[in-house]
Parts: structure tokens; C-alpha cells; sequence
């Protein structure tokens, strides 16, 4: 009987999976925690049913100390199966509404263990809250329990409904970003089982490391628009209007090559993507190049982990960046924004250590496959119109391949402690924008088109009356409602005219960590699982904002070299492996030498907020009336020697005399149970600095301290006092109490309100125009 | 008593460069622009005012002086952001009756312009101004509520539901669901072609609103009728019967008050690069000059504006047809007048 078409490439499917399940795979020794899974996949792309139809082949060594009787495995796309999933359903804002065609799920056909088919008898489970309509996760038994240094060797058949772009994965027209895809082994962790959770709305992927050989088989107009985990392991094949590309992730040479801490490099996930219409641009990162533009940033990394700049040296790699037509120029902004993380993320944790990374831009319409990271590739999204100093596609580029080192080469459980990439991340985006691109600009969009400027004050409206009285918006009715003054681009523009009314405001990414910090600063500790925070904002605030404060203050705590020392140490140990919180703590201690197991428990397992605040009440000081004692031991009434209507202020004028003498009183206060060492700094009339601590135990014994308690009469007069100069913690909730100026600046406020002024009086006129 | 208006004749050809024309009759009326540039900086003072009081209780004593003066960090912004967006919207409140007031001196002042031009006499702009002022302001204030429905139609047309059903849905066949994203489009560069014509069609028709209300407030003066509604149809009628004669000279106007603007706008510019590159507080006083400097211009090209539509309705508005009740009268030259057939008055001839 002749196969049918089905049929002949699911048999065409499994000959591949078997010659590729043939290779032995690479040895390298995992730790009690995880163990090592190689895939070999063949799959088939149907493009007018949107199906995958695939074959895999997965090898798990079984490298805990336990006996492992059955495997578990997920099944992403069972998420968007139905909108009764933990995904739909998760904490935070409601999902998207699913439309007819667009959902999307994976099914396994068939699971062979040892020749025994066990694809019946899989079950469905929900280990994280029963929820029977989700199927993420499912386990089988094994017909033999694994033991320790056992390989198992499962063959699966499944197929899958592609679903409509949602959560970084699916389709949009052509364009595909095919990730999560596969039946997925969880992680076996020693005493603990299974480590499969469901898929969250706040959750990410956890998986073993090991490598992937990948066979896609595509329509043929795909052929020159493919994107993938590693690199094509051969030239592509194509035929009867088909085509096939086989990937290696890392590549075969990687997989034999050493990286600087001895191990060889191997990814935990495989991801690809297909678009018809981007277009690629290509480049090669080379070290040299930005070792010479970042001379003393090499010499001082160098310096502070005791090596030599010439081990600072990282590889070539090679840069393929997919855009879309329309972002074509901005290819090489692209490729820059790449090697700036290749180069300051390699050069602070270690080098990069596979020879190719894909960046894809999105297609139109498919915002949702925006900003996500996988192993040698990510997606990034940007828009036409833009200009680099808005660090706009910058700062996204920055942050995903920055996750190439961050949860790509540290591979921590993105469902239990999201916050050990994504904060990682987000502190050295910040710090790797800064150094490269500086302040960004604050920009206003008309017409598609970016302003450098902003208006500094609201402009007429707001609320029922407001905008009634402006002409913006009438509500007639709960179904009428007209907008004579409509917001529109170039009307926009010229009632505002932004040339000689906006203010230019620019900012320092690393200060935006602190302002996304407090926007929730205290409903979480930042050390629990992603999908047990309160709400979303919780989870976006702890994961990313605030474990990026944290790590730039733990930085101002040790200083910059130790800092990177205790840094570097943890990114080299738990390099392909799966650190957890206390890992991390323990690797940066040993590596700073430092111990502050106190500030891990403060910063990170708890709630604690501070605020400190500085008041300065400083007034001239003079001889006291009254009766006094004089020198020959008499009682002498002082109030005759001296006007008595003298008042302060008065006093205060007669600072320039050389005899004058001041009354200076410095309180600092704290709010807030986190305790930091503090130092404040004084400048006296002259120019003399002084530098005061309050140590950790004194701020547990006191809220507030005196730091010029019984030294109060001062020949000079005190200029600044200010608290935490260096500003070496961004945890502090309000950071304006925390200096003191004698003088007052009087020209700064005319500076802003003439904006706001201009502002208003185009503002004025146009709505003129409008009555005549 | 009101004196006539209208004693020049109709059919008088307007010169060639109406504009230009305009623009110098415009800058001849110091006391008229300086006073409206005056009225419109008293109501952008308050704002102004607020910023300054907020500004300076958020940095005395608190902030290295100068040290905010190129910019305004980001911990600055966020650690004084509850005072700000509490300042911000009463300044947005405040600025909604503002924005009213505006509106109602612009109804007064485009009377005030009319008189001055209208008028032949010559000095005492500021008085024919303000007697102009009061006297079309109800009629102008009418003429007021029937633009901004006008301009709530041009809203409605081009950002809802005619734009929605006829250009997205049926030409370009976007889905009700993506009328806001335009993610259905194939790619991008159709979506900000489609947003670029919807905003573009949408600035044309605004202008042609406010150019439609200019002729439509000539009309009324010229004629010194009441009704803003039948005014205003005729001076649809008229700009449709004559595109070229009455728009071009406001074509011609806006280009110049862009060229201006655009050259001071660059300058200013450059002053705030300044500021952000080396804080000078000469430099705020640069910067004020420049945008003050913008804005007198455009005071005075909105009063060109007037100029023109007078020069251009007096060639092809027609007449007002009223009356004479003089038609049939008698009387020696330069000596009174006696009608004809009159109820009081008998004349044998």
C-alpha cells in the first residue's frame, strides 16, 4: 500500500532523527543538580494548516544521586490551547482574547523508551495548581527505573498547531518565530525530582544543557530567511518546492572547543525563526577593535580581577541580524548594539563562547515575538524614525543578548528565581548603555517621528470639565461624544511648537532602575518564585528593577573591584549549570571575599525599604544674653551689651565676618529597616571637606543621628551637607532630603518655568486662533 | 452711533502679493499686536508662575545650585513625581479655562482687527480695536461653537467611523479589531503611509476650517450681518467658487509664519543645546527672546490674515442688496435730503 503524504514524511522524519540519534554525544559532566539532554529533532512546517509535524530524539544522562522512575516533560503550547490555562488565567492583566484559528498545542503521537511505546499511558499533570485544563506538563513512566550514569534514550512523534503570535512564539502572515516548540524534558534535580513547572503568564523556561540537531523542512521561499539556534550545519537542501536546513546548536565546533574556564560550551533550548521578507545584515565582532576604544575599561577590569589585559582577549563572532525591509538602515545600529553586550558582558563575566549570534527583528504585526531571548538568537523590535540616542532599538538589543551570559550561559530556573537573569541583566544593560551610548534622550513623537524635547508641564484638559472647557472633548451623551480639538500629529506640532517650547530632558539608564524599583518597592521580597509575586507589577518590579538596585548598591557596599571580582566568580562556577539564590551568594562571597551574608538576607529575602534624610539647621552664633558669669566671677546682664531685636536672620548676614561663629546642627534620620553603612559628607566655608559614618549598629540602636553632636559651635560656616556622596545606593525611596546647600539656587527655577511659560503662550495662542 | 465700514468699492482689485501686502499693513499696527502678545503671555503667566513656586521649594536648600539647571535627572524627576503630576494636572485645569479665555480674546481680537482694517481712518489703532472687539464678539463667539462643531465633523470623518469603514476596512480590508494597531497590514511602511495621510488629510481640513472662519468673520464684518450660520455657508460657497483667490494668499501666509517660525525655532535650538552643553543663565534670557520673538511674529500673521481676507472679499463677496432709502429723495448737493413721497414731508414739484 502506498504511503500517504503524511505518512511518507513523518517515515522521511524518523530515518533523519535516526541518523542524527546515532552520533555519540559530547561528554561533559554535569553536577548532582541537572543533567545532560541532547536532542535531535526533524520537523515539517505545513503552511496552510500552520503545523508542525515532528520527530525527536532525546538523550538524557541521568547524573543525580537518585533513581529517576519516570520523565516528565512540557508541552508549552498547550497554553494557548484553550483560555482556561494557567497561562490565560495567571496573575496580572487579563490575556489577550484568543480568535478562532488562533490558538495553539502540541500532542504527542508517540514515545518509545527502550522499544516499548508508551504514549498511551502519558499523563497529564499540574504540579503547580491542578488546574486540569492546562496540559504544559506531562510525565510517563519509565518501563525501567534510571539510575545514576544511566542513559535513557526516548523517540517521539508528535505534532503541533502553531498558534497566532502571543508570548513569543507563533505566526504572523509569513513571518514564524517558532519557540518553546518541541516535547521538552524538565530538569531532574537531585532529591528533588522533577523540576517541570507549568507555564505561567510570569514565567520563563528552565532546561538542561546539551546540544541540538536540528532538521527544519520548510516551503522553499523560506530558503534564504532562516534564522536559528547555532548554525547551519550544511548548505540548505531544496527541492519540490521544499527545503531543508539542518542546524547544530553550539556548532561542531564549538562543541570540541574549550572556553576560558575549560568547559565546552553546549545551550540549553533551540529556537528558529522563518521570514520571507527580512532582509540580513552581517557582521563580525571583533575584540580588538573595542578593546582599543575601551582602553581604560579593559585595564581596569584587568586590575581588579588580577589578570593580565591580554587574558582579557574574547572570541570573533560572527553577527546575523534579520530585519525587516523598512529597518534595513538600521542594520548597523543592530550590529553595534550586539557587540556592545558581547564585548562589556564578555569582558565583566566571561567571553561568549559560540561563534554565531542571530538578531531578528520582527515583522509588523508581531510585537509579541519582541524582546525575548534563546540561545545564539534573540528578537529585539524597533520602529522606523528612530535616532541611537533614544537607545531605541539600543537598549532592548543590549538587554537580549545580554541574556546570552545571563541565562543563556548561567542557566538558572527562570520559574523560581527569574530575578538571577533578568535583574543580572538589567543592572549590566544598564551599565553597558551608559558607558556606550550615555544619557538617553526624552523624546515626543509626531507623526511617527521622534523630537528630542518634552513639554515640562501638562497642557490644558484633563477630566470631564477640563477638557470641555478646552474644546478637547464633549461627552454628550455615554454613546456621543465629539472631539473638536482632537489630538492629531502636525496639529499637534504646531500647536505646541515643540522647536521653542519643549525642554530637552536626558537620563542616565542606570537611574531608572531606582525610579522602576519604587514604583512597587515593598509588596515582595525579590527572592521568590516568578509566578507566587502579588500581581505582574510585582513580578516585573522585583525580577528586574529592583534586584538591578540591589546589585548596584551591593557594588557601592564592596566597592567596583570586588564587585566585579564576587560578580565574575559566580558567572565562571555556575557557567552551564543551574545556580539557585544561595549559589549565587556563596559564589560572590568567595569570589569578593567579602561577607555580607547580611545584605543577601536584607536585599534580597526581604521587604526592607529605607529613606534617609539630612536636616541642617544652622544659624550664627552669638554671646548669650541674659545674666551671665564674666571673668572676674560677676553676674553681669548680657541683653544691655546687645540689640535685643536683633532677630536670626539678621545674624545670619554677618557670615562673611572673620570672627563670626555658627551654631550647626546636623540631624540624619532613617526610615525603613534596611540597614546600610552611611557616610555623610561636610564642607565647611573654605572648601574643607569632612566625612562622617554611621555604621550599621548604630543605625539598628537609633533612627537618627547627630553627627556634629558636642562639637556644636563652629568657627566656619557649613556649606553642604550630604549624605551618601558617591552615591553608591540607589535604595533610598527618596533621594532629594538627602543633601543640604547653604546657598539657594534661584536661577534653576527660572530656567524650567521660562519653558513651561513659552510653553503656555504658544499654547494660549493657538487656542486664540481657534476663536478667530 | 456706528460708523460705516464699508466706503471703499467692491469691485477694487486687490494687489498681486496679497500676502505681502498683508503682512506690511499687519506690522504697521504696533499697539494692536504688542496688546495681544501682552494678553497672551498674562495667560501663560499662571502656569509659569506655579512652575516657579514648585521649583523653587523642590531645590532650596536641596540641590547643588546649578546642578538641575542643564537638566532635570530622572531622580529628580521621580523622587518629586506625587508634587508634579498633583502641579501638572492643576496646571491642566487651570490651563482648560485658559484655553476658554484664549478662545473668547480670539473672538475679540479678530473683530478688532477687522475694525482696523476695515475702517479707512488712520491712527487710534488701539481704540478702532477695541470698539471692533466688542463689537462682533457675540457674533464671533457664535461663529466660535460653529467651528468647533465644524472641526468635531473633520474629526469624526477623518479619526472615526467614515475613516475606519471606507479607508481601513474597505480599501485596505483591517479588520474592526486593528483599526488602532494596523497589525493586519502586511508591513509597516503601509501602516505609517496610511497614518502619515490620515494625519496629514486631517491638518488640511483643520486649516481649512480656521481659513473658512476667517472669511466667514469678513463676511460678517463687511456686511455687518448677524447670522454666523448663513455667513458661514456663503463663505463655503465663495472659497468653493474661488480655491485659488482665497487661499492662496493664506497659503502664502502660513508658509511665511512656517519659514519664521522654523528658522527661529532652529535658533532656539541651538540656544537650549547650549544650555545643556555649558548652563549660562544669559542663556534663558536668549532662549525667552527667541520663542517671544516667534510668537510676536505669529500674533502678526494672524492679523495678515484678516488683511487678506478683507482685500480678497472685497473682490468676490458680492454686495450685501439693501434698500435705499434714499433712492427716491431730492436735495441740492451737499445740502439735506428729502425722500419723495414721504409720510412727513410733501415736496410740489
Amino acid at each position: 500500500m502506498p504511503l500517504s503524504g503524511f505518512a511518507r514524511d513523518v517515515a522521511c522524519l524518523l530515518v533523519a532523527s535516526a541518523i542524527f540519534s546515532a552520533r555519540p554525544t559530547s561528554a561533559q559532566s554535569g553536577d548532582e543538580r541537572s543533567c545532560r539532554t541532547d536532542y535531535v529533532i526533524a520537523v515539517r512546517y505545513d503552511e496552510n494548516a500552520r503545523t508542525l509535524t515532528g520527530t525527536e530524539t532525546i538523550t538524557w544522562r541521568n547524573e543525580s544521586r537518585d533513581d529517576v522512575p519516570d520523565l516528565w516533560f512540557h508541552l508549552y503550547w498547550n497554553a494557548f490551547a484553550n483560555d482556561a490555562t494557567t497561562h490565560h488565567l495567571g496573575t496580572g492583566r487579563p490575556g489577550s482574547d484568543f480568535k478562532d484559528g488562533e490558538w495553539g498545542w502540541t500532542r504527542i503521537t508517540s514515545l518509545v523508551v527502550d522499544g516499548k511505546e508508551l504514549a498511551p499511558s502519558i499523563e497529564f499533570v499540574s504540579p503547580d495548581d491542578k488546574r486540569s485544563e492546562d496540559r504544559t506538563v506531562c510525565r510517563v513512566k519509565l518501563p525501567a527505573v534510571a539510575k545514576r550514569g544511566d542513559v535513557v534514550t526516548a523517540k517521539l512523534a508528535w505534532e503541533a498547531q502553531i498558534p497566532r503570535l502571543r508570548r513569543r512564539t507563533g505566526y504572523k502572515d509569513d513571518f514564524l518565530l517558532i519557540a518553546q516548540w518541541f516535547p521538552k524534558l524538565g530538569v531532574y534535580e537531585s532529591g528533588n525530582g522533577w523540576n517541570c513547572h507549568q507555564f505561567h503568564r510570569n514565567t520563563e523556561f528552565f532546561s538542561d544543557y546539551g546540544t541540538y540537531d536540528v532538521e527544519l523542512d520548510l516551503p522553499a521561499r523560506y530558503e534564504s530567511s532562516i534564522g536559528a539556534s547555532g548554525v547551519l550545519a550544511e548548505p540548505t537542501r531544496a527541492g519540490n518546492g521544499r527545503v531543508k536546513a539542518r542546524f547544530a546548536a553550539p556548532s561542531e565546533k564549538d562543541r570540541v572547543s574549550r572556553d576560558r574556564t575549560g568547559k565546552s560550551p553546549l545551550v540549553h533550548d533551540f529556537t528558529w525563526v522563518g521570514d520571507p521578507t527580512s532582509l540580513e545584515y552581517e557582521g563580525t565582532f571583533h575584540y580588538d577593535e573595542w578593546a582599543q576604544k575601551y582602553r581604560d575599561e579593559v585595564d581596569r577590569v584587568a586590575l581588579a580581577l588580577g589578570r593580565a589585559p591580554s587574558e582579557m582577549r574574547l572570541r570573533d563572532v560572527r553577527v546575523t541580524v534579520l530585519l525587516q525591509p523598512e529597518h534595513y538602515d538600521q542594520g548597523q545600529r543592530h550590529f553595534d548594539a550586539t557587540c556592545t553586550a558581547l564585548f562589556f558582558y564578555g569582558l565583566w563575566f566571561g567571553e561568549y563562547p559560540y561563534e554565531h549570534v542571530t538578531c531578528v527583528d520582527p515583522a509588523w504585526g508581531g510585537r509579541a515575538a519582541g524582546g525575548m531571548e534563546y540561545p545564539t538568537l534573540f528578537t529585539a523590535g524597533t520602529r522606523p524614525n528612530t535616532i541611537q540616542a533614544m537607545h531605541e532599538p539600543e537598549s532592548v538589543i543590549v538587554h537580549e543578548c545580554g541574556h546570552q551570559f545571563w541565562y543563556g550561559l548561567v542557566g538558572n530556573n527562570e520559574f523560581e528565581a527569574a530575578w538571577l537573569d533578568e535583574g543580572f541583566n538589567t543592572f549590566t544593560q544598564n551599565e553597558a548603555l551608559w558607558l556606550h551610548y550615555g544619557a538617553r534622550i526624552s523624546t515626543t513623537d509626531f507623526a511617527g517621528r521622534p523630537f528630542d524635547g518634552v513639554p515640562i508641564t501638562s497642557g490644558p484638559g484633563g477630566g470631564f470639565v477640563g477638557d470641555a472647557l478646552s474644546g478637547k472633548r464633549w461627552k454628550i451623551k455615554s454613546n456621543l461624544t465629539l472631539e473638536p480639538l482632537r489630538s492629531s500629529p502636525f496639529v499637534d506640532w504646531w500647536r505646541d511648537q515643540p522647536m521653542l517650547s519643549y525642554g530637552r530632558l536626558r537620563t542616565d539608564p542606570r537611574e531608572t532602575d531606582r525610579s522602576g524599583y519604587l514604583s512597587d518597592p515593598d509588596t515582595d521580597p525579590v527572592d521568590r518564585a516568578a509566578f507566587t509575586y502579588c500581581d505582574r507589577n510585582s513580578y516585573r518590579t522585583n525580577s528586574y528593577r529592583r534586584t538591578a538596585t540591589a546589585l548596584r548598591s551591593l557594588q557601592g557596599l564592596v566597592g567596583e573591584d570586588k564587585f566585579l571580582r564576587g560578580m565574575r566568580h559566580y558567572a565562571e562556577t555556575w557557567r552551564y549549570r543551574h545556580p539557585y539564590p544561595q549559589d549565587f551568594f556563596d559564589a560572590f562571597q568567595e569570589g569578593s571575599k567579602v561577607e555580607i551574608a547580611w545584605y543577601f538576607e536584607q536585599a534580597f529575602r526581604s521587604t526592607a525599604t529605607l529613606d534617609w534624610r539630612v536636616e541642617v539647621d544652622q544659624k550664627s552664633a552669638r554671646d548669650p544674653r541674659g545674666l551671665v558669669v564674666d571673668a572676674s566671677g560677676a553676674w553681669v546682664e548680657r541683653a544691655l551689651l546687645k540689640k535685643p531685636d536683633v532677630d536670626e536672620a539678621d545674624d545670619d548676614t554677618r557670615n562673611d565676618e572673620k570672627d563670626s561663629r555658627w551654631d550647626v546642627e546636623i540631624i540624619v534620620r532613617r526610615k525603613g529597616a534596611l540597614l546600610l553603612p552611611l557616610t555623610i559628607e561636610l564642607t565647611w566655608a573654605g572648601g574643607e571637606k569632612e566625612q562622617l559614618t554611621w555604621g550599621r549598629d548604630e543605625q539598628a540602636r537609633s533612627t537618627w543621628w547627630k553627627p556634629l553632636e558636642g562639637r556644636k559651635n563652629s568657627t566656619k560656616k557649613l556649606v553642604s551637607a550630604v549624605i551618601d556622596p558617591e552615591r553608591r545606593y540607589s535604595f533610598d525611596t527618596n533621594m532629594s532630603n538627602n543633601q543640604w546647600y547653604d546657598a539657594v539656587d534661584s536661577i534653576t527655577p527660572l530656567r524650567w518655568s521660562e519653558r513651561v511659560f513659552e510653553q503656555y503662550a504658544s499654547l494660549m495662542h493657538w487656542w486664540g486662533g481657534i476663536g478667530g | 452711533m456706528v460708523e460705516p465700514l464699508e466706503t471703499q468699492p467692491t469691485t477694487m482689485r486687490p494687489s498681486r502679493f496679497v500676502a505681502l501686502e498683508a503682512l506690511r499693513v499687519a506690522i504697521g499696527r504696533p499697539p494692536v499686536w504688542i496688546l495681544i502678545l501682552a494678553v497672551e503671555c498674562l495667560l501663560a503667566l499662571p502656569a509659569a508662575i506655579a512652575y516657579h513656586g514648585f521649583m523653587t521649594s523642590a531645590t532650596e536648600h536641596h540641590y547643588a545650585p546649578g546642578s538641575l539647571f542643564a537638566n532635570l535627572s530622572e531622580n529628580f524627576r521621580f523622587d518629586h513625581r506625587v508634587e508634579t503630576d498633583a502641579l501638572n494636572t492643576t496646571i491642566a485645569r487651570v490651563g482648560a479655562v485658559l484655553a476658554l479665555l484664549s478662545m473668547l480674546f480670539g473672538c475679540f481680537c479678530a473683530g478688532g482687527w477687522l475694525q482696523v482694517f476695515l475702517e479707512r481712518t488712520r491712527g487710534e489703532s488701539l481704540k478702532r480695536f477695541f470698539f471692533g472687539g466688542a463689537r462682533y464678539f457675540w457674533r464671533f463667539f457664535r461663529l466660535l461653537v460653529l467651528s468647533l462643531l465644524s472641526l468635531a465633523l473633520v474629526g469624526w470623518i477623518v479619526y472615526g467611523w467614515p475613516w475606519n469603514r471606507v479607508v481601513l476596512q474597505w480599501l485596505f480590508d483591517v479588520p474592526a479589531h486593528a483599526f488602532a494597531s494596523l497589525e493586519t497590514l502586511p508591513n509597516e511602511t503601509i501602516a505609517l503611509r496610511l497614518r502619515l495621510a490620515q494625519s496629514t488629510l486631517y491638518a488640511l481640513l483643520f486649516g481649512l476650517v480656521l481659513t473658512w472662519g476667517d472669511y466667514t468673520r469678513t463676511r460678517l464684518a463687511l456686511h455687518d450681518t448677524n447670522s454666523a450660520l448663513w455667513a458661514g455657508i456663503c463663505a463655503w460657497w465663495t472659497i468653493l467658487r474661488h480655491p485659488v483667490k482665497t487661499l492662496r494668499p493664506m497659503i502664502a501666509l502660513f508658509a511665511v509664519e512656517l519659514s519664521i517660525v522654523l528658522v527661529i525655532g532652529w535658533l532656539a535650538r541651538s540656544i537650549e543645546a547650549d544650555i545643556v552643553r555649558s548652563p549660562e543663565s544669559f542663556s534663558i534670557g536668549l532662549l525667552f527672546a527667541a520663542a517671544q520673538f516667534a510668537l510676536l511674529w505669529r500674533v502678526i500673521v494672524r492679523g495678515s490674515r484678516y488683511h487678506a481676507a478683507v482685500q480678497v472679499s472685497r473682490e468676490v463677496v458680492r454686495p450685501i442688496a439693501r434698500p435705499d432709502p434714499w433712492k427716491e429723495s431730492v436735495g441740492g448737493p451737499g445740502g439735506p435730503r428729502y425722500p419723495i413721497g414721504g409720510d412727513e414731508y410733501s415736496v410740489s414739484m
